[in-house]
């Protein structure tokens, strides 16, 4: 019997874990390539939060290789910053894209990225769209836009 | 009783040397080094390497788009792979020597005072393990939500240790998901008698696992204890930190928690408990 009621306390609380999202950070994911990219799925936050977290992980398709700076636009500015994840003890046993300076150094075809842009509004958020955008810095063409839609209420949706 | 046996008077290896071994691990798996994830060109667990997320079918996915998952988490399939079969034959080694998620919650665990400490013991640990494990591979397929990445081990713990060094990693535990992953490690971990009790209720890699423990049971080398020798004075239960041994009117190891961390081996001044194939 104690068996059976951890069983479906474990499962409830498993299900409203599941099902529960705090709104303050999405998972996104894309693919850069030389003709403008591709998100899998757009990124919808619920508006009004004063911090959003969104990490984006990547890859590169070819015959893209180059320099990506990221940056948020479109619609009512937000102050943003944006971190990479290289390693912190580089062994340089393989090649690997390099973050700095908000963009994404030595990208070659197949690599694969993570980065971090936390958005900080100064001022309530207005719902609509922004992107984030990865803007080739040789020819400024974009090579990724990832749709951000802020919604009017705690809606964050998080997809894998 | 089989010849092919260990008992207390003749420990080998892995049971002399498993803190070192956990050690290593973390230095090898674990930032700052990470040099097993660079030999990929990776930094953490998450991507090539991630190994719970390749096995999650999500609700309006295309079997093309299921079996891509596979190809992008390749190494994470391959660890995956070798755990279930090297469990099969010898038991949860990966658990209990080799995971790197594990090792810091258990040797942190061993620095906290015991009176610090929680005891889940009580809590019949596969039927949670098992219901969490349910929920983890329907809630997605069926469109609930998805415990995959949000409640992950193998994500937060690689961050914990990057996080001093890199600001890209600290932005992990610096929102709403980041502080329940850290407070789960925490409460569950380190803060948890005997430190497994993340690994125990949580780690669907561990369930997984376990599954295989106990369907190699019969055949491969496994924790035992001899009845004949056993009396039932249930010092090995104090130590077991997968509260996988039962002391009833006979002292029974559960094969879907244990693991060859062999601590009740240590404790057995009888010699009742050996690791070794079942009895012919």
């Amino acid at each position: 019997m104690k068996k059976l009621l951890v069983f479906l306390f474990a499962a409830i609380l498993s299900v409203a874990a599941a099902w529960y999202r705090h709104g303050d950070s999405a998972h996104a994911m894309g693919m850069v390539s030389i003709k403008g990219g591709r998100a899998l799925h757009p990124v919808h936050l619920p508006s009004g939060r004063e911090r959003y977290t969104l990490v984006v992980t990547g890859t590169i398709l070819p015959p893209y290789r180059g320099d990506a700076r990221v940056t948020v636009d479109g619609g009512q500015p937000i102050p943003f910053i944006v971190r990479g994840s290289d390693p912190i003890i580089d062994l340089a046993l393989r090649h690997r894209p390099h973050f700095e300076d908000q963009t994404l150094t030595g990208l070659q075809p197949r690599d694969r990225f993570t980065i971090w842009v936390v958005m900080q509004p100064t001022e309530p958020m207005d719902p609509g769209k922004r992107d984030v955008t990865f803007i080739d810095t040789a020819t400024g063409n974009p090579v990724l836009k990832i749709p951000v839609i802020f919604g009017g209420g705690e809606d964050g949706h998080h997809e894998h | 009783m089989s010849t092919d046996i260990e008992t207390s008077a003749t420990v080998s290896f892995w049971s002399r040397y498993r803190t070192p071994i956990l050690i290593a691990s973390i230095i090898l798996f674990l930032p700052p080094l990470a040099a097993v994830l660079q030999l990929t060109a990776d930094v953490n667990f998450c991507g090539r390497w991630c190994p719970r997320m390749f096995f999650t079918w999500r609700e309006g996915m295309t079997m093309a788009a299921f079996l891509m998952g596979f190809v992008r988490a390749y190494m994470g399939v391959a660890l995956v792979v070798g755990i279930l079969a090297t469990t099969l034959a010898f038991g949860r080694y990966w658990c209990s020597h080799l995971c790197p998620v594990a090792a810091p919650l258990e040797l942190g665990s061993r620095l906290i005072p015991n009176k610090f400490k929680l005891d889940f013991s009580a809590t019949p640990a596969p039927s949670f393990r098992y219901a969490y494990l349910a929920v983890y591979l329907i809630a997605p397929a069926i469109g609930i939500g998805s415990l995959c990445c949000n409640y992950c081990n193998f994500a937060a713990v690689p961050r914990l240790f990057a996080a001093p060094f890199s600001e890209g990693d600290l932005i992990y535990f610096l929102r709403f998901q980041g502080v329940i992953n850290f407070g789960l490690l925490l409460f569950l971990g380190i803060f948890a008698k005997g430190g497994r009790a993340y690994c125990n209720l949580l780690c669907p890699v561990g369930a997984l696992d376990a599954l295989s423990n106990r369907l190699g049971a019969s055949l491969g080398r496994r924790v035992r204890i001899d009845q004949d020798a056993c009396t039932n004075c249930g010092d090995c239960s104090q130590v077991c930190p997968t509260w996988a041994i039962d002391v009833m009117d006979r002292t029974t190891i559960n094969q879907l928690s244990c693991m060859p961390c062999r601590q009740c081996q240590d404790v057995c001044e009888h010699g009742a408990i050996h690791y070794g194939k079942p009895a012919a």
